[in-house]
């Protein structure tokens, strides 16, 4: 009973649980629900995410199954050597598991090779940064039922290598961070999180503005380390995933260094440019973790999450939700003096998130020619019955205009062929 | 509303223990019977007033039997019952199986398919049912005199531990307990009972759902993926889930009835460790067993005919054990399946497994898994697929499991085989049937409790995965 009193009362105070979790909300009461036992289910739920001491029941539930079984009970995280935290996702990408194919990868860098031309007419600088991750990183301490399985090309070879050969503006940051594993003075990637450490990310920051410095003819302001401070308490992201196991005693994390970094204001000659981010989450890293972005750019510079707008709002300040608004997309990149596409080795399956796409649209609309090609195409979906079957299915369900979803899907087919 | 539900273990138990444990004695069955409707109408609300009207209909027609003095007038009221009983479970049971097949058997012969508004199975309704025969049919016998009081033959029905799934509790096994449980009212009965129902409830969610789990995606296979060995391991989990989730419940089911006073028969006793499948049903489901014995076995010859007619009243019997576990027909095959290996006892196995002494605790069990396979599947057909599979599918090396996936199983397998040794058997009994406790063990059992309590609860909280197979039987 005491937990249903501490759930009223909140007489003990105990440590939220970390990671998203969606509480279920008071169902409405009402007569149909409760005929047809849905308000009894839904009333289950809202009490079960509500009762008191539930997060010191999973805390000890979590930490049994850490302890004795090794298992992390939050979502696709692995225990490898070394009580390393791994992403299952990013083990299988490593592995080339999720191969998307040559022509799909070589149609992409075409089209992003297409739109950095274009602007780079415009004197816009578009650079694509390929993230390092942790899988990449700790191959080698992967947890035993991976470590014997085969390796074929991964997403993240054949982008990279692609992009060397068609002359992309590409800066590998995960062949740079592997030639560094073995020299670095403190861990590029934490025990406990999956991203880039604190220390990684001032590495890769001089490495990275070096670059955007030299082929965008820029000079940004300078800034260095003074000092660092190292310590077994991890900060912002270092321990996220050991925090999202919802442990009683949260794992011991490396040593980790964390150097103080000093910016200064810009000397004559030099500038802040404007600048568009688009990036998945290791883009906050530069941006919360260490200020990079705001000191070295127009402080009101665009990050596009995930090639979604953030906003309304600052997009210095990082956790906010992302929120997707409707943008000239054409106006707001021709704002800009450097466009920066990072993503993560991981998350190259979807490159860069439908960025370089939407872009090409932009600056190179359909043709008569591809127009009389998606037309086609349309017209072959038309005499498949099965096809219009779900599309009308799909139509009613989504409350869209059959021929509206028809052209879209057109379009789309079309879009895997175009050149 | 499950027993390992958050709602009923940190609300409906406490609330409803502190109200019975306050409430004078006059008033504990009021407070028990309040309690059963509100967990039945909290499940299934639709069918709260067919229940009682059912109830209502049967407590009738058992007092104009008991009246009547002339015995074909007490055998109309006594096929009168069965008959409405029979018919409603017939009818939200196995309408939609009759008619998948009829409507199967039209389109076969050229003709259409056969509609119908499928009907919903209210819950408990096998069980339920059950009881309201053997009451019947045990007044009709003079095994026992009919209760005066409605209140308390509905409670006998309602009873909710063993309302949803049983232990089947037949009339005459509690009838004193309903009308003055003074006897039992007693510390150390609550403390076992306690006790019981922590084991029962550990037991579900600590083995049975974590095998449940992994049970589940190998069966969701596709045929052609499974190999001979993950057909296996797939069956074994599932045939220890079952075990767990079933003996879990009805541990739970005694145990909330100690508290309370009653003491409910036992329905399971290691039943793995069976040298035969003629003994696994002496310890798997026991009261269903001792139900199908006493009020079909024995009615329609049992024993006492020629070997032949034997073989087909145990077959009979059988087939229609596995037809009750459900509308389906890999169910039937099961019970048929079941049947077979009985005749087979008593035709020539028996003597084998008698040779081959503790050994035969391993065929018996083989044939347990093959059949739960039948058990388990969707369709006969998956269920052929995938016997092909475990008989037939190659080797292969097994895909991963999660180290909790085998310490769980081996867990499962170590407490189902253990009670081979007597003096283990010896010694759960002696653990779950005293009555009364030294001051060690009642400290001991304490403990044991809230520490059972206390993980299952972790488990629950920290798992949306909480199946539990007998809810709709």
């Amino acid at each position: 009973m005491l937990p249903a009193i501490q759930s009223q009362f909140h007489w003990i105070k105990t440590a939220e649980l970390d990671g998203y979790a969606e509480q279920a909300p008071h169902p409405d009461f009402t007569t149909e629900g409760l005929l047809d036992n849905s308000y009894q289910s839904a009333l289950e739920k809202y009490v079960e995410d509500r009762i008191g001491f539930r997060e010191l029941f999973i805390r000890l539930r979590n930490q049994l199954a850490y302890s004795l079984f090794s298992v992390g009970k939050a979502s696709k995280v692995l225990i490898g050597d070394d009580n390393i935290l791994l992403d299952e996702t990013a083990i299988r990408a490593y592995l080339g598991q999720d191969f998307k194919g040559q022509a799909e990868i070589g149609r992409n860098v075409r089209r992003f090779k297409a739109v950095q031309d274009t602007l780079a007419k415009h004197n816009i600088l578009l650079v694509f940064a390929i993230v390092p991750d942790k899988a990449n990183f700790y191959s080698t301490q992967f947890p035993d039922r991976f470590k014997h399985l085969p390796r074929s090309t991964s997403n993240y070879t054949a982008y990279a290598r692609e992009m060397r050969t068609k002359g992309v503006n590409m800066v590998d940051l995960a062949r740079v961070f592997r030639q560094w594993k073995d020299t670095a003075a403190y861990p590029l990637f934490p025990r406990g999180g999956i991203h880039w450490s604190g220390y990684g990310i001032t590495r890769a920051a001089d490495t990275l503005f070096r670059y955007i410095e030299r082929k965008g003819q820029l000079d940004l302001p300078d800034f260095h380390a003074e000092g660092r401070e190292v310590t077994y308490n991890t900060r912002d992201t270092d321990a996220d995933v050991a925090d999202a196991l919802n442990l009683l005693v949260r794992p011991k994390p490396f040593q980790m260094a964390y150097p103080s970094i000093v910016f200064s204001e810009p000397k004559p000659g030099q500038q802040k440019p404007e600048l568009l981010l688009i990036a998945d989450s290791f883009g906050w890293g530069m941006i919360g973790f260490y200020p990079f972005l705001p000191k070295l750019f127009n402080e009101k510079f665009q990050f596009w999450y995930y090639n979604r707008a953030v906003g309304p709002g600052d997009p210095t300040q990082p956790g906010g939700p992302p929120v997707e608004r409707e943008l000239d997309r054409k106006t707001e990149m021709l704002k800009q003096r450097v466009i920066l596409v990072m993503f993560t080795q991981h998350n190259l399956g979807t490159f860069d998130n439908g960025f370089s796409a939407s872009a090409y649209n932009i600056f190179f609309p359909l043709t008569a020619s591809d127009t009389a090609q998606i037309q086609q195409i349309e017209q072959k979906m038309k005499r498949s019955t099965a096809l219009q079957d779900s599309l009308w299915q799909e139509a009613n369900a989504t409350n869209r205009d059959y021929n509206e979803l028809l052209h879209e899907r057109a379009v789309q087919r079309y879009e895997q062929i175009r050149p | 509303m499950v027993f390992s539900s958050t709602l009923f273990l940190f609300y409906f138990l406490p609330g409803f223990l502190l109200l019975y444990f306050l409430a004078p004695h006059r008033l504990k069955n009021a407070v028990a019977l309040l309690a059963s409707l509100g967990f039945y109408a909290w499940g299934g609300l639709p069918f709260l007033a067919l229940f009682l009207a059912s109830v209502v209909v049967n407590f009738v027609l058992i007092r104009f039997m008991d009246r009547a003095e002339v015995p074909w007038h007490k055998r109309i009221y006594l096929t009168v019952s069965i008959v409405l009983n029979v018919a409603m479970l017939f009818y939200f049971k196995y309408a939609n199986f009759f008619l998948e097949n009829a409507s199967a058997v039209n389109t076969a012969l050229g003709g259409a398919a056969l509609t119908w508004q499928k009907v919903v199975l209210p819950i408990g309704i096998s069980f339920f049912t059950f009881e309201k025969l053997t009451y019947t049919i045990d007044v009709y016998r003079g095994v026992n005199r009919p209760l005066r009081s409605f209140w308390d033959f509905l409670l006998y029905i309602m009873l909710f531990p063993k309302m949803i799934a049983g232990p089947i509790v037949r009339f005459h096994e509690i009838a004193g307990q309903l009308t003055d449980r003074r006897a039992f009212d007693t510390v150390d009965h609550k403390l076992a009972g306690l006790f019981r129902f922590g084991l029962g409830l550990a037991k579900k969610v600590l083995i049975a759902n974590v095998l449940g789990q992994e049970a589940d995606r190998i069966f969701a296979l596709a045929p052609a993926e499974l190999s001979a060995p993950l057909a296996w391991l797939g069956a074994v989990a599932y045939t220890f889930q079952i075990y767990f989730d079933f003996s879990g419940y009805s541990d739970m089911a005694i145990g909330l009835g100690r508290i309370m006073g009653f003491q409910f028969p036992e329905n399971f006793n290691n039943p793995y460790v069976s040298r035969s499948i003629t003994e696994f049903w002496q310890r798997w489901h026991i009261t269903l067993g001792r139900w199908m014995r006493d009020y079909l076995y024995i009615p329609i010859g049992g024993n006492r005919v020629s070997p032949s007619r034997l073989y087909v009243n145990l077959w009979t019997v059988f087939i229609l054990s596995g037809f009750w576990h459900g509308a389906a027909w890999n169910f039937i095959v099961w019970g048929a399946f079941h049947g077979l290996f009985l005749v087979l006892d008593r035709l020539f196995l028996l003597r084998v497994s008698q040779r081959l002494g503790v050994l035969s605790v391993v065929p018996t069990f083989l044939v347990t898994v093959v059949g739960w396979v039948l058990f388990r599947a969707e369709s006969l057909a998956a269920a052929l697929a995938y016997l092909e599979r475990m008989f037939g599918g190659g080797l292969a090396p097994l895909p991963y499991f999660t180290t909790e996936f085998w310490a769980i199983l081996g867990l499962a397998a170590g407490f189902s085989f253990m009670a081979a040794l007597p003096r283990v058997e010896r010694w759960e009994v002696g653990l779950l049937a005293a009555e009364r406790l030294a001051l060690p063990r009642a400290v001991g059992l304490s403990v044991a409790t809230a520490v059972l309590l206390v993980l299952s609860a972790g488990a629950i909280l920290g798992s949306s995965f909480n199946p539990f197979i007998y809810f709709r039987f």
